[in-house]
């Protein structure tokens, strides 16, 4: 083997500089969707952005996004000028897009945000990720089973999947502060109050 | 022609029943209906009523902000789960 072959087969193999990893890292605390561009807005630039999250006021003080545009390798990072909603879309201008024109290439491409950025949820308010896997006890310490999912209704309701059901029926309890008096994040438990005929698979 | 004020809201006989029944006696249980017409009365405030959406019994925790409404408005027939990725919340009623 030549020099020249070593020498370029020790660069292919070479670990990433600090600089790149840090980079990297960095961009990868952006985990959570903002939603997908499905169209502008206009002729300044703005971006029609439908939010993957069903409460996008929380995305309104989002300061930097990341692009991931489809069928591309790299992502870029982008400062959001403004933000609001309209209807159930998202309205969002970024630093340096002035026009129609240069925002063209962004529809299609998923948006992320840092989960820091996002606007606090309210004392009464869970995301639903939180919640599922939870295990639900009767208010007298009786396992039921876990949070298998969440169902937006009339009330919210908390799907649960019971403890010994072969037969994968599940509960529905609906999340109102009456029925469900303890969420306990930390603890990973949910307390629910045992009242005839709630807890009955279906 | 809107309903006649002389007969009331419509509630369902058995429905409305169990409700005055359970009020008389103070006690709190889930209560199954299939009459997703009945109207929600201010007698049903802080019940469960279990209301069938044509495959099973959704838990409806009845508050003061539905009273007027049908009880079929709070059981939805068919469910749209959403689309594909992204976090959603839940919100605890009061």
């Amino acid at each position: 083997m030549t020099d020249k072959s070593k020498k370029m087969r020790r660069n292919k193999t070479a670990r990433p500089q600090a600089g790149q990893r840090a980079e990297a890292e960095s961009l990868e605390a952006y985990d959570f969707p903002v939603g997908s561009v499905v169209g502008f807005l206009g002729l300044k630039g703005e971006v029609k952005v439908r939010p993957a999250t069903n409460n996008p006021d929380l995305l309104l003080g989002v300061k930097h996004v990341l692009v991931r545009q489809k069928g591309q390798s790299g992502d870029c990072l982008l400062p959001v000028q403004s933000a609001h909603c309209d209807r159930r879309l998202l309205i969002m201008r970024f630093g340096g897009y002035t026009d129609r024109t240069s925002v063209e290439p962004l529809v299609g491409s998923e948006l992320f945000a840092r989960q820091s950025e996002l606007a606090q949820l309210s004392c009464e308010e869970f995301w639903v990720k939180d919640l599922v896997g939870l295990r639900v006890f009767t208010t007298d310490g009786r396992e039921i089973g876990s949070v298998c999912s969440i169902i937006c209704g009339g009330n919210d309701l908390i799907e649960i999947s019971s403890v010994g059901d072969p037969a994968g029926k599940t509960i529905l309890v609906p999340f109102v502060k009456k029925l469900v008096p303890t969420v306990d994040l930390p603890g990973g438990r949910i307390e629910v109050v045992d009242l005839p005929g709630l807890l009955e698979p279906q | 022609m809107s309903r006649s004020l002389k007969k009331g809201p419509y509630v369902h006989v058995s429905l409305s029943k169990k409700i005055e029944e359970m009020n008389r006696k103070g006690e709190k249980k889930v209560v199954k209906c299939w009459a997703r017409a009945s109207m929600i009365v201010p007698d049903m405030i802080g019940h469960t009523i279990a209301i069938y959406n044509g495959r099973k019994h959704v838990p409806v925790y009845i508050t003061e902000q539905m009273i007027g409404h049908r009880l079929g408005e709070f059981a939805p027939t068919r469910h749209f789960k959403g689309h594909a990725g992204g976090d959603k919340t839940a919100k605890r009623a009061g």
